[in-house]
């Protein structure tokens, strides 16, 4: 009978035994959460190479000045700075109470080119029509007195990137389309190659893409290979014009890889973000802020990298913040004037 | 694996078939309570630290759901058990209210028992044999799309299972499961991959994509002891404790101990 006694207790000697079971909890002091940073990136981030960052060196220069009586505004500054090495888009820290967050890569300019640009603007001074897809965060219309259409994609995150099969079968009687993906934020690789597809002309390889999957920087799983496919029941092969800005990053950098590829699509605005790669898990510090990381590698079909570099317009042109304050979208305006000097389109 | 499965419920369902054809044949029903089907809720706590997802040391916390189903052969000589489990909640750090992150897990486990005739005591019933687990857990913090882990185990297990009856309606008993051959299933070595993002909409594709994973690679325990309280000839009434402790020896390490409770019944047929 003892012995059904000692079973029936032996449950409450395993309840309250976290670190023992777990071990240490990480512990939040300046120089470890630096040390567990600084590791996370050496272990997981997968542009070093690429963007010609020598992560070791860094470490001799910010380490130094991470010490134990290091204020947690300190720890925020020289983490940022060590950060701003990577100029990677997709990589950004965050901090809570208040809320911060600092995204690596030019933050200032990223700022300005959301000024640069007004959908309300295109709305109100330029669309004769205007037709919301509220699940896709698309909208279309006509261009007032053009035979031009027009899409804006805010990203490439949708419900159902198929949608834009209607988009295309409403626009499809005019003699051009603006594709505008100014801002355009990201997403999915696979909605933004389905959008994609209604333009295509032909199926050919696109990108490649790898995942970092090991220790050391240069270890890469096999390279997946990316190709453009016609989708829809009909594409759209008259005259496309892309419009771009700094804002236009990560999947929406990818739809342009697409359709860029196809050769009656020009890019008009400017060179995009320049980051194509996947990107990790959100991380966890034990001083509760979080950040997150590039793990991916994105190459052309001739091995180029533009990971930092982004893709260059066809034609440069870019907006000011004035230009915006005076109901100005010159980027816009100079696709409706390529349209007419390249194809006699209005 | 999977094989082996679905000959192993092929068999189970065979014999179970032709049991009822002979019962039919004389023309009597089994007056013996061979079967037993139960259900049971409780609350899962633990502890859990997965690399791949936070180095932070989190408190599991969540509801528990089981289903069971056990036949035993008349003279008590074999057991077949059937066991299904279903527990979702909350993982907590401590002082770190932000990262809170929600959890679930399924476990499906399907074994074989058979008596050991060495021990021969009339209160005391020892059993020895092996177990099919699968079991899958998934973690997620804000959405997947922003933090997200998973892991799982299919597999063969040993296991041995003591029963005792302490007075003429009160029984306890008292189990040992530990793994031999698993297949484990962990996210790649940053998480997210090009598998990962083609398949998100397709869970199956995950939930198999694992790799043999012997001793030095994975170990388990899974301990669980209950107690019978016969409240009719066809009722029991049972309360449960599971103790599993889990680790996955990696770069990226991965420890689990959860101590279930649960209360349940079970009806005898």
């Amino acid at each position: 009978m003892r012995y059904t006694y000692v079973l029936l207790l032996l449950p409450l000697i395993f309840v309250s035994c976290e670190e023992a079971i777990l071990g240490d909890f990480p512990a939040n002091d300046p120089e470890s959460v630096f040390e567990l940073f600084w590791d996370d990136f050496d272990k997981h981030y997968s542009l070093f190479i690429e963007r010609d960052v020598n992560w070791d060196s860094l470490y001799t220069v910010y380490r130094p000045q991470v010490t134990a009586t290091t204020t947690e505004e300190e720890l925020w500054i020289i983490c940022t700075n060590l950060l701003e090495h990577l100029d990677d888009g997709h990589t950004f820290m965050r901090k809570y109470n208040p809320l911060e967050t600092f995204v690596s890569g030019g933050q200032t300019l990223n700022q300005q080119s959301e000024q640069e640009f007004s959908t309300n603007l295109v709305r109100s001074e330029y669309l004769a029509t205007t037709t919301d897809l509220p699940s896709e965060d698309i909208f279309y219309g006509k261009l007032r007195d053009k035979d031009i259409g027009y899409i804006y994609l805010a990203h490439q995150s949708g419900s159902d990137a198929s949608m834009i099969d209607q988009v295309i079968d409403v626009l499809k009687i005019h003699k051009a389309i603006i594709v505008d993906i100014r801002q355009n934020a990201g997403g999915s690789a696979y909605y933004a190659a389905r959008i994609a597809g209604v333009f295509a002309d032909s199926e050919q390889l696109i990108y490649t893409s790898a995942t970092r999957n090991g220790k050391n920087h240069d270890d890469f799983n096999t390279p997946t290979e990316f190709y453009s496919q016609k989708a829809g029941d009909e594409q759209y092969l008259k005259p496309v014009i892309v419009l771009t800005d700094r804002g236009t990053i990560s999947a929406g950098e990818l739809f342009l890889l697409h359709i860029k590829a196809f050769a009656h699509v020009t890019q008009i605005g400017t060179t995009t973000s320049g980051d194509f790669g996947r990107t990790s898990n959100r991380r966890f510090l034990p001083n509760g802020w979080t950040y997150r990381y590039s793990v991916g590698r994105v190459l052309l079909p001739d091995g180029q990298n533009i990971d930092g570099i982004g893709c260059i317009p066809n034609v440069y042109i870019k907006n000011t913040i004035g230009d915006i304050a005076a109901n100005n979208d010159k980027v816009l305006e100079k696709a409706i004037d390529y349209l007419w000097t390249t194809y006699g389109i209005e | 694996m999977y094989k082996f499965l679905i000959v192993f419920i092929s068999i189970f369902l065979i014999h179970k078939s032709l049991h009822a054809q002979n019962s039919n044949i004389d023309g009597i029903s089994s007056k013996s309570l061979n079967d037993h089907i139960g259900v049971s809720v409780g609350y899962n706590q633990g502890y859990f630290k997965d690399l791949l997802f936070s180095p932070l040391n989190y408190i599991q916390g969540g509801a528990l759901y089981g289903l069971r189903y056990v036949r035993q052969s008349p003279n008590d000589k074999n057991l077949i058990e059937l066991n299904m489990q279903y527990s979702s909640g909350e993982l907590n750090v401590s002082d770190l209210d932000n990262f809170t992150a929600s959890y679930l897990f399924g476990k499906f486990k399907l074994g074989y028992l058979h008596r050991i005739s060495l021990i021969k005591r009339n209160n005391l019933k020892v059993y020895l044999g092996g177990e099919y687990q699968t079991q899958i857990h998934s973690l997620e913090w804000l959405d997947a799309s922003v933090a997200a882990s998973w892991f799982g185990t299919h597999g063969l297990r040993v296991k041995a299972l003591a029963s005792y009856q302490i007075q003429k309606r009160h029984q306890v008993q008292t189990a040992l499961s530990i793994p031999v051959f698993q297949s484990l299933v962990r996210p790649p070595f940053n998480v997210r991959d090009e598998f990962v993002d083609e398949n998100q909409d397709n869970i199956l594709a995950f939930v198999f994509r694992g790799e043999s994973a012997s001793l030095d690679k994975y170990f388990a325990i899974d301990w669980e002891t209950s107690y019978y309280f016969e409240l009719s000839k066809r009722l029991d009434m049972l309360f449960t404790y599971q103790m599993i402790y889990q680790r996955v020896f990696d770069v990226h390490r991965l420890i689990q101990f959860q101590n279930q409770l649960n209360i349940g019944v079970s009806f005898k047929f």
